[in-house]
């Protein structure tokens, strides 16, 4: 990308989007600058439809989503600045890679023979085999070829929907970098994904998106702070519960505890704390910890408590 | 945004989906039936009332049954089946009138049906007619083009405006045109059946005999133009506003 390319702006202003009586977005705000923004969220919790709203490809009920000032939505124009990755493997399956990518090229008015399609399937591993047909290609080879076209106009904006489907453990990692290349040349990527894990490797930002709202956003470290330090629930299976039990109730940390069907259910405020003195409590009291499991670890559970701070 | 440099790349790739499907093998056929219908007769005999057969032919399946049939395939596959499989948002993205993208779609399309149905046509007429009535073949020529071109551009305009284009286009073939249009006179102005009628009848002169129409030769090409032209605009404007939405 040029580096005298002014910086992007997007903006999304107070969006919804409903369809009947069912809401898939609710008054959404936010704004992305360059970098990698991840956007997290269930299934079904509406990320796909923001990304849809971002790309242009969704007219919001209500509210405005803009590159650059102008809205996304009627204004095919804005297609030279943004890029989209879609999540459906829809792609022309009578077509090679390289006649794809070219299409792409073609359709967004680059001058032939610019040397764009070969750059864009260069990115993405594809060279070796762009002249096979899309119809023989795997999962993961098709979603990159869904990225060499995104990226053969070198978008300002990159918009990708569970861009780490399908893709083996190498290929996601060469993904990451890419995006991280690709922010780090000063593109605003925004990219959703239900895996903490995936947004946590690569971006720098975060956007939590449950039922249809903004949970919660920003820096994803404080994001992560917030789910570690969120009240947890431990399911332990030991020696002697109630010895343990007894231990356990007097410490600040400790803000519940349940005996039930031969276990013990402890709730903790302070994860880090608890997770450190729980086996010196034990050892103390000669008690041994048969089972320590996590109740509510699911990203569910997580996403939850983002919802009801 | 772009305009007419992407109409090379856009029909490029609807002729190579719409060709790479088998349905079009089977339109092929049906587009071919006249023909077939055509061998039959000369080689069976009963020559001796050619001209009247070659009308009946004509009237009653040509452009009652093939050429709004093989304008509805080609028509709603042109698009509709890139929105069906989801990859009409490659098109979508992208900095390109749409216009365009409708434009290119019913240019393959009428193509399509014009080279089918116009061979078929003429091969039929000279088959059963010889040059005996080369205006009648003429007319029929012209008025099975005339007819494909403007179904063609209601059918792709009806797979953008809704997903049931195929249902919906054999209704208003059948329903309207079938039955309706054959109860009601007046509500053959409305009929893309009885403008390719009109423009045949109107061509063919004296040798027309049972397919002359009421309506005028150049009252048929007007109307068939008008019906053209508002369903591209009509299908241009529904794409501009046009919404994909993946769950979740």
């Amino acid at each position: 990308m040029s580096g005298t390319a002014p910086a992007p702006t997007v903006s999304v202003s107070a969006v919804a989007k409903w369809y009947g009586n069912v809401v898939a977005v609710n008054d959404v705000t936010f704004g992305l600058e360059p970098g990698v923004t991840g956007l997290l969220g269930p299934n079904g919790a509406g990320k796909s439809t923001l990304l849809h709203l971002v790309a242009g490809l969704l007219r919001p009920s209500a509210g405005s989503v803009t590159v650059d000032g102008r809205p996304t939505f009627g204004d095919p124009a804005v297609y030279r600045r943004v890029g989209l990755v879609p999540e459906r493997e829809a792609i022309f399956p009578y077509l090679t890679a390289r006649e794809f990518v070219r299409l792409s090229a073609q359709l967004q008015g680059l001058p032939f023979g610019s040397g764009a399609v070969d750059r864009a399937l260069g990115t993405v591993e594809l060279a070796n085999a762009a002249d096979r047909e899309l119809a023989t290609y795997s999962k993961g080879m098709r979603q990159r070829a869904k990225v060499a076209a995104a990226l053969v106009h070198d978008p300002a904006v990159l918009v990708l929907d569970e861009p780490f489907n399908g893709m083996d453990p190498r290929q996601r990692l060469h993904m990451m970098a890419l995006l991280r290349a690709l922010a780090d040349e000063g593109r605003v990527i925004l990219f959703s994904s239900h895996i903490l894990e995936e947004v946590e490797r690569v971006a720098e930002r975060v956007l939590v998106v449950v039922a249809g709202r903004l949970a919660a956003s920003g820096d994803f470290r404080e994001i992560r702070r917030l789910m570690t330090d969120r009240p947890h629930s431990f399911t332990l299976r030991t020696s002697d519960d109630r010895a343990l039990a007894g231990r356990l109730v007097g410490r600040p940390t400790v803000s519940g505890l349940t005996f039930e069907d031969g276990r013990l259910d402890v709730r903790t405020a302070d994860f880090a704390t608890f997770t450190r003195e729980l086996p010196v409590l034990a050892r103390d009291a000669g008690v041994s910890i048969f089972e320590l499991a996590p109740a509510d670890e699911s990203l569910e559970s997580v996403f939850d408590y983002l919802v009801r701070r | 945004m772009l305009g007419a440099s992407v109409l090379g790349p856009l029909v490029n790739l609807t002729m190579r989906g719409l060709l790479g499907r088998r349905r079009i093998l089977l339109v092929g056929l049906l587009a071919l039936a006249p023909v077939g219908v055509a061998v039959v007769l000369v080689v069976g005999g009963g020559l001796g009332t050619t001209a009247q057969l070659t009308r009946q032919l004509y009237d009653s399946l040509v452009m009652t049954t093939i050429v709004p049939l093989v304008a509805l395939v080609l028509g709603t596959t042109a698009i509709g089946a890139e929105i069906d499989d989801g990859t009409v948002v490659h098109l979508l993205t992208k900095p390109v009138g749409r216009g365009w993208i409708v434009f290119a779609k019913m240019l393959v399309a009428g193509t399509a049906g014009v080279a089918l149905c116009g061979t078929s046509v003429l091969v039929a007429g000279i088959l059963l007619v010889r040059l005996d009535a080369p205006g009648l073949v003429l007319g029929m020529l012209v008025g099975a083009v005339v007819a494909v071109i403007a179904y063609t551009a209601v059918f792709v305009t009806l797979s953008v405006w809704t997903g049931r284009a195929l249902i919906a286009g054999l209704a208003y073939v059948l329903l309207w045109e079938g039955i309706i249009s054959s109860f009601f006179s007046g509500t053959r102005l409305l009929s893309i059946r009885e403008y390719g009628l009109a423009v045949a009848a109107g061509i063919a002169g004296p040798e027309a005999g049972t397919l002359a129409r009421d309506v005028p030769l150049a009252t048929g090409f007007v109307l068939a133009a008008v019906v053209t032209s508002v369903a591209f605009w009509l299908g241009a404007r529904r794409l501009a506003r046009f919404e994909i939405s993946d769950a979740g």
